[in-house]
């Protein structure tokens, strides 16, 4: 018995950060669902299971479900299995597996709409769907019914969609699955679904694959409690499992397969030693591993360069982070002056340069204590509220960030004038 | 820049050459008087270092004497502190300028033309117009440092490279322009997204995105709020399935049971009917021997009742006998007492007629007597109605007038003898006050002589005709004569009273007072009789309102009598009888009367009595013969019920039915034990189980129904809404909202920041400037204070180095517009000092005063002069004056010179 064992395709999901790159992040994951069926062509799977949370949510659009079911329907060789998960759970009519075309699937294509089991290739499939968002109740204790049921016919695969009950490491009502859930329901394999990183548990037996294609920056960390071996990093891109039951009580073979099409990238880069970093940047961008068709780039600037490194910055980085599927530019920098700058700035526009003292002090003490400041620089906290006041604005709403931009804003304002 | 001498030709007044005495480096004044050409050497001066000698504007015309078309000449001699220099300047006519420098004793040529105007001009610290003469703008410090006469009592603004310098020097930091385009820029950021009260400006960008991001949140919240109801839905379907599988098993249980309880309530009928009918037939049973036992127990009873009554019978019969008895006994002694009464009853109206006769003569003898006693009073009444009546006609004939009328006619008649006493002595009224009492004679024609006691302090008035002689003791004789003016006044006033006096006394039938006195005295004695005679007759008259009643009175009894007369004769009774006789006779009647009517009375009660009793016997007779007769009755009936009830039984007779009956009642009941033995023991309350269970069965189903259509428009409604995407256009939306929120905080941001920045900036400026103004403040008002003598005020500047005001802080000071025009004076007097002080650090400055403290006290003007001479230590000063002895003992006086024509030189 070999299935291809995935979860929390998350299809239809939203990308709030990416603006209009966010539709193209969101068609990207039917495409490499296509190419996960192709593969389980490939290796001849009995079964391709989804173990929950194939939906970001019951209320995606008809076209995107009706997408997925051409998809499945393209491979009619492919017996799918598909757990409703939390995101999209059996809820009734209006859901997903209750409306066209899920609500009567073709013959290849079984909606797990109930805990009952399921026989593939010699084995059996043991399913706990789950009906609601969130529940104190562990899915997977009618699992151990259902295999009583079908004792001794064959390998027992468990499909669940559930938080492993590490303790401190989940909520009390997010389906939470016992550790050993597999061992103790007498299954062979338990399929499960819920957290986007690889986990293994249950001496192997209790898999989830995590997200076939990664959705974050965030590398991935092995739960506090896991075996060591156990769980490992997700590494840069997402995956499912290639699972082998060769027989009823022999241990499970279980292979990852890389599935995700993007990588998601996080780098650092500080500006005002412009050329070494740019030198940094390119050494990492333009490597051989270099993909920025198929790489999701986070690139956060810090440091405090002046103008004129920042204008050489930004447009080196327009050229060079173009090509790049989608990216986002975390701005930490706190614009400055050059030493030049600064020096005629204190010898020419005394004032001026005074006004920026201002904001190196007001933006530091933001940075620190904000709770009742007695000064910013030489300001005392009654004139910051006065000259704040004097336009009604409210100083306490004086974050980091509009330092940040008040800073940039009198550079820019400067040159303007003074140009 | 110093001046060391000036001189003039062909300028203004000045047709012919003058020269200044050289200038001390000090204190310089100038004096004269006005239009004596003091501002016109200043003025020419200053075109001369300052304008081109080419030009041709009205202002160098201006210099031409009047009605000449002269070249105006102007030579100015002045140093830079190291060097001195010599301009030559001629201006319209034959014009050039030529600019020396001196060495040793000579003066060396350093340019010509407009080389030596532009030389000029850069050691004065000029500037030249575009076109045109030069205005004191153009004038470097001399803009600040010559005070005018035509000057308004106003500071000059700081514009321009030399106000720039002072500015810079005087407060030692260079505006700097670049700060303030900064902040405007910076304000103009802010103002793209805010108006100036910081509200978000409408139709900006910030507007603009700040609608899009409503619109687009309101658009959330709709579809978030659909994705909310289907989820609620979504739980709710769930919770309802559950309800209706459990209403689903209800229906079943309760048809079932319904279906059960019909048919044992079938069965439990038919038995029920089958015990119905065997009870029926016991209960006829029963029935027909409980009538032969009835009939039994009726013939005994019978039989029993017919013994009773015949004792009865005889009873009664013995009873009537002796009822019947009694009454003729009660009718035989009524009879006799009411003839007893009868008898009694005759004697007593007898008695009455009797005793009407003798009361009638009592009334007539009454009445008799008090008609004499009426007739007598009514005589004496007539005789004092007679005796009024002649009083009434007396009183008649005299004048009748009120006590105040005839108080008015004596006062009249008072005054016309006043005014005849004072017509004969009309002309002469003396007034005589003695401080002491004094006696006194008096002695005139009507009276003589006549001697006066007069009190000390009280007048005494003395009177006469014509002629009056007053006799004082230890004095002498007075002699007063009248004249004629109070003589006729008195006259015609008697005349009045007289004729007033006289239509009175005609109009009440008079012709003299003293007549009508006595008429009035006469009347009021006969109103005084009149008034006790009628008193008199009220009093005989009594009881009777007048002698008109009296007299009805008699005539009514008089008609009285008559009658009780006429009685007493048709009574054929005695008439004339002694009343006390009739009296005792009358009480002797009443009481045989009263006798006889007691008498009377007893036999009627006794009659009563008797008849009443006779009532009583007749009822109790009637009765007992009733009783008797019903009795009779009864015993017929009770012989007949025997006889029929012999006759119902036949032969075999009343046991032998009995025995049957009984035989009957055992086998009925019987059989109905053994058909309730049949029936369930609740048999009774199946028919109502079995309605509650169909009822039930009905309503659980109908709820079922109702729930399982509800149901299934739920699941409409949510494969509907399902099917909508909502999600998807959710994360949409939020994805839209994320980067509107970015774009709107960023814009939010950077304007808020400009702002911000823009206020910053504004607040140091303002730091700055009050941190570098105060030493000036300082020493201006150091130097306010010397020219006035009032140190405790300060001078405050603004930012603008314009004075703000004067006073003991910044927000308290007086405006300088509101000082007076003398303090402006001195105030300004201080600024040029100031000024002039802080740019004679650099090199020498010459400050000149055009007239310019005609305003100024003579306390002040000495502290002015203390002031204008310490100040000439560092700095030259020139004092323009129509006022020399304002300054005199300060200072070198200058006065102008002729001069030769070829000795003001003469520019090649």
């Amino acid at each position: 018995m070999k299935f291809i064992h995935s979860a929390d395709w998350q299809l239809g999901a939203r990308f709030s950060n990416f603006g209009e790159r966010a539709e193209a992040l969101r068609a990207v994951r039917p495409a490499t669902l296509r190419r996960t069926l192709e593969r389980a062509r490939a290796e001849a799977a009995d079964a391709f299971v989804v173990a929950g949370d194939l939906f970001e949510d019951n209320q995606v659009e008809d076209s995107l479900v009706r997408e997925v079911m051409a998809l499945f329907e393209a491979f009619p060789d492919v017996p799918v299995f598909i757990l409703p998960g939390n995101h999209d759970p059996l809820c009734g009519p209006g859901c997903i597996w209750e409306r066209p075309p899920f609500r009567e699937p073709p013959a290849h294509v079984t909606v797990f709409r109930e805990p009952r089991a399921c026989p593939v290739a010699g084995g059996w499939f043991l399913a706990a769907p789950l009906t609601q968002k969130k529940s104190p109740r562990d899915p997977s204790l009618a699992l151990a019914d259902l295999a009583r049921e079908v004792a001794g016919a064959g390998p027992r695969a468990g499909v669940t969609h559930g938080s492993p009950a590490i303790e401190s490491k989940h909520q009390p009502d997010d389906h939470p699955v016992h550790l050993e859930a597999a061992s103790r329901a007498g299954l062979d394999y338990l399929a499960l679904g819920h957290w986007h990183r690889w986990q293994v548990f249950d001496g192997g037996r209790m898999v989830m694959p995590g997200t076939p294609e990664p959705d974050g920056f965030d590398p991935g960390r092995p739960p506090e409690g896991a075996a060591p071996g156990e769980a490992g990093s997700a590494g840069p891109r997402g995956r499912v499992a290639l699972v082998d039951l060769p027989a009823a009580g022999a241990p499970p073979k279980v292979t990852p397969l890389e599935t995700g099409s993007l990588r998601w990238i996080a780098l650092d880069a500080d500006l005002p030693d412009w050329d070494a970093c740019r030198a940094r940047l390119e050494e990492k961008l333009s490597g051989p591993d270099a993909d920025p068709e198929h790489t999701v780039l986070r690139l956060t600037l810090r440091g405090a360069p002046d103008l004129r490194v920042r204008e050489a910055a930004d447009a080196w980085l327009d050229r060079a982070l173009g090509a790049y599927f989608a990216r986002i530019v975390d701005d930490r920098t706190v614009p400055a002056l050059s030493e030049a700058e600064a020096t005629a700035l204190r010898r020419e526009h005394a004032v001026i340069a005074r006004v920026m003292d201002d904001l190196e002090a007001a933006a530091a003490l933001v940075g620190g204590r904000r709770d009742d400041p007695p000064s910013v620089g030489g300001l005392t906290l009654k004139q910051l509220e006065a000259l704040a006041a004097e336009r009604k604005q409210d100083w306490r709403e004086f974050d980091e960030s509009f330092w940040r931009t008040a800073r940039e804003v009198l550079h820019r304002e400067l040159r303007e004038v003074t140009s | 820049m110093i001046l060391r001498r000036i001189r003039l030709s062909r300028v203004a007044c000045f047709l012919e050459g003058v020269e200044t005495d050289p200038l001390d480096p000090g204190l310089n004044i100038l004096a004269a008087n006005n239009e004596e050409g003091k501002s016109t050497l200043v003025r020419a001066a200053a075109r001369a270092l300052f304008d081109r000698y080419s030009g041709k504007s009205q202002e160098i015309r201006n210099l031409q004497p009047a009605g000449t078309d002269l070249g105006p000449r102007v030579t100015v001699e002045f140093s830079n502190g190291r060097e001195v220099f010599r301009l030559e300047k001629q201006f319209l006519q034959s014009a050039g300028s030529r600019l020396y420098r001196k060495n040793n004793d000579k003066w060396d040529l350093l340019a010509e033309g407009d080389k030596a105007d532009r030389r000029t001009l850069e050691l004065a610290g000029g500037e030249q117009p575009g076109a045109g003469a030069t205005k004191p703008q153009h004038w470097g410090f001399l803009r600040y440092l010559w005070a005018r006469q035509e000057e308004p009592a106003a500071w000059p603004s700081w514009d321009g490279n030399a106000g720039g310098r002072v500015r810079a020097t005087l407060a030692r930091v260079e505006v700097d322009p670049v700060a303030d385009s900064l902040e405007a820029a910076l304000t103009g950021r802010f103002h793209e997204c805010f108006t100036p009260n910081g509200q978000v400006k409408r139709n900006g960008p910030l507007h603009a995105l700040t609608g899009e991001l409503e619109a687009l949140e309101a658009e959330l919240a709709e579809v978030a709020a659909g994705r909310l109801r289907l989820e609620e839905q979504q739980e709710a379907f769930g919770r309802l399935s559950e309800e209706l599988r459990v209403l689903r098993g209800e229906k079943e249980r309760t048809r079932e049971e319904a279906d059960r309880l019909i048919e044992a309530a079938r069965r439990a009928e038919s038995a029920s009917r089958e015990v119905r009918t065997l009870q029926k037939a016991l209960a006829e049973a029963d029935e027909r021997l409980q009538a032969v036992d009835r009939d039994a127990e009726k013939r005994k009873r019978t039989e029993s009742e017919q013994a009773a009554n015949r004792e009865k019978t005889e009873a009664a019969e013995a009873r009537v006998e002796r009822l019947q008895r009694i009454r003729r006994e009660l009718e035989e002694r009524l009879a006799r007492v009411e003839r007893e009464g009868r008898g009694v009853e005759q004697a007593v109206r007898r008695l009455k007629a009797e005793q009407a006769g003798v009361q009638l003569r009592l009334r007539i003898a009454a009445a008799r007597e008090s008609l004499a006693e009426k007739k007598e009073l009514l005589e004496k009444i007539e005789a004092r109605e007679a005796e009024l009546q002649a009083k009434e006609r007396d009183r008649a004939g005299l004048p009748r007038l009120s006590g105040k009328r005839l108080e008015a006619l004596r006062a009249l008649a008072g005054e016309i003898r006043d005014l005849k006493n004072r017509l004969a002595a009309a002309g002469l009224a003396v007034s005589v006050t003695a401080a002491q009492d004094r006696t006194m004679e008096t002695d005139t024609p009507e009276e003589g002589r006549r001697s006066h006691r007069l009190e000390g302090g009280k007048s005494a008035d003395f009177a006469a005709a014509r002629e009056l002689v007053v006799h004082l003791p230890e004095w002498g004789r007075i002699e007063i004569r009248s004249g004629a003016a109070e003589v006729r006044e008195k006259q015609q006033a008697l005349e009045t009273a007289k004729e007033n006096l006289a239509a009175a006394l005609r109009e009440l039938g008079t012709e003299r007072f003293e007549d009508l006195e006595v008429a009035c005295a006469r009347a009021r004695e006969l109103d005084a009789d009149l008034k006790n005679l009628r008193q008199g007759i009220g009093d005989v008259l009594g009881r009777f309102g007048s002698a008109d009643d009296l007299r009805r009175t008699v005539r009514e009894e008089e008609a009285a009598l008559g009658k009780l007369l006429e009685s007493n004769a048709a009574g054929d009774g005695p008439d004339g009888c002694d009343p006390d006789e009739l009296r005792r006779r009358d009480r002797e009647n009443e009481r045989k009367r009263q006798s006889l009517e007691e008498e009377h009375a007893a036999k009627q009660r006794e009659a009563e009595q008797l008849r009443r009793d006779l009532t009583a016997n007749s009822r109790e007779c009637g009765e007992a013969e009733g009783e008797r007769n019903r009795l009779r009755t009864a015993a017929v009936v009770l012989e007949t019920r025997l006889k029929e009830m012999a006759e119902r039984y036949g032969d075999g007779g009343l046991e032998e039915a009995r025995r049957r009956a009984g035989r009957e009642f055992v086998q009925a009941e019987a059989r109905l034990e053994e058909a309730k033995r049949l029936l369930p023991e609740d048999w009774e309350a199946l028919p109502g189980r079995r309605d509650r269970a169909v009822k039930a069965a009905s309503e659980a189903g109908a709820e079922h129904d109702r729930r399982r259509e509800a149901l299934l428009r739920m699941e409409g409604e949510m494969r509907q809404r399902g099917s909508e995407g909502l999600y998807s256009r959710e994360v949409r939306l939020r994805e839209k909202i994320a980067l509107k929120r970015e774009e709107a905080g960023a814009l939010r941001r950077r304007s808020g920041a400009a702002g911000f920045l823009a206020t910053l900036l504004g607040f140091r400026k303002r730091e700055a400037f009050e941190r570098v103004l105060a030493p000036l403040e300082e020493q201006l008002s150091v130097q306010f204070g010397e020219l006035t003598g009032r140190r405790e005020r300060r001078v405050f500047l603004d930012e603008n180095l314009q004075v703000t005001g004067v006073g003991r802080d910044r927000e308290s000071g007086i405006p300088f517009e509101s000082l007076s025009q003398g303090a402006r004076e001195q105030l300004l007097l201080a600024l040029r000092a100031a000024v002039a002080l802080e740019l004679a650090e650099e090199e020498p400055q010459v400050l000149i005063l055009d007239d310019v403290l005609v305003n100024t006290d003579p306390t002040r003007q000495q502290r002015v002069l203390d002031f204008l001479e310490s100040l000439a230590r560092r700095v030259q000063i020139l004092v323009l004056t129509c006022h020399p002895d304002r300054y005199r003992g300060v200072g070198q006086r200058l006065a102008l010179h002729p001069v030769r024509e070829d000795e003001t030189g003469t520019p090649g």
